[in-house]
């Protein structure tokens, strides 16, 4: 076998080598300006470009787990004062591609996700694409949209032909 | 020089390409373009065609494409499949 994690693996290695050790860098900075280190944190030894599920809590501004984009198995816990709060948490970003708002109260759910400032916001499950419906990013997070009947426009043409 | 792919789950090397030269590169873009001006006096019910063609290639190559992912990506069983069924779906839609 080609690979040396077993078929009951739901966590593989990160993409590249160079791609873990960054993710490690955001991950010891937020700590050492402050972040509490609660699950994970530490490249494991061996050859792959495994990380481990990690957690951080205590995340504030100023740490790049709350300025940047964690890009593996990394979750940063934020608290908010109410709901108004956690929408101004969410929003503080300049990225702005997917959110995902996770509640009993669907009703509640989906008042919060129609303030988030992304291209796609989910409730009760994380941001996936369906070839069905549009996605694409706000802010720094791109222009346009793929999928669906809006994705297509951006791939043709819309041209007005007058004859008179 | 070469652009190699590298496991990363053992950091071994699979296999190293080489880059194509300023030429081939261009060779390739005309070769688009020119592809291109004949598709788009294709109608779409060909390109449909085509498209459902694609998603029953990809489906019947799944086992070829998830080895693939996992030694090129690291990427686990279960998401290879889906993985696979994701691009097959879109093509379909």
């Amino acid at each position: 076998m080609p690979w040396n994690f077993p078929l009951w693996s739901d966590l593989g290695p990160q993409a590249r080598h160079d791609l873990r050790d960054a993710l490690h860098e955001q991950v010891r900075a937020s700590v050492e300006r402050g972040a509490s280190l609660l699950l994970g944190g530490e490249i494991p030894p061996g050859e792959g470009a495994y990380y481990p599920p990690t957690v951080l809590s205590d995340v504030k501004p100023g740490m790049p787990a709350y300025d940047e984009e964690l890009f593996g198995p990394v979750a940063a816990i934020i608290a908010a004062k109410d709901d108004a709060d956690a929408v101004r948490i969410a929003n503080d970003t300049v990225f702005g591609l997917g959110g995902a708002v996770f509640t009993k109260d669907a009703a509640r759910g989906e008042s919060l996700a129609r303030q988030l400032e992304a291209g796609a916001t989910f409730v009760n499950r994380s941001v996936a694409s369906d070839p069905r419906l549009p996605f694409g990013g706000i802010k720094e997070s791109g222009y346009g949209r793929e999928l669906g009947s809006y994705g297509i426009k951006e791939f043709v043409n819309i041209k007005t032909v007058y004859v008179k | 020089m070469g652009i190699t792919s590298i496991n990363p789950s053992t950091g071994k090397r699979i296999k190293t390409y080489d880059e194509m030269t300023p030429g081939e590169a261009e060779a390739a873009v005309s070769e688009a373009h020119n592809t291109w001006q004949v598709w788009w006096g294709t109608a779409f019910a060909e390109r449909g065609g085509l498209m459902k063609k694609a998603a029953d290639i990809l489906r019947e190559r799944r086992h070829e494409l998830a080895h693939l992912m996992a030694s090129e990506m690291g990427k686990p069983l279960e998401q290879r499949g889906a993985e696979t069924e994701k691009c097959a779906w879109a093509c379909d839609y």
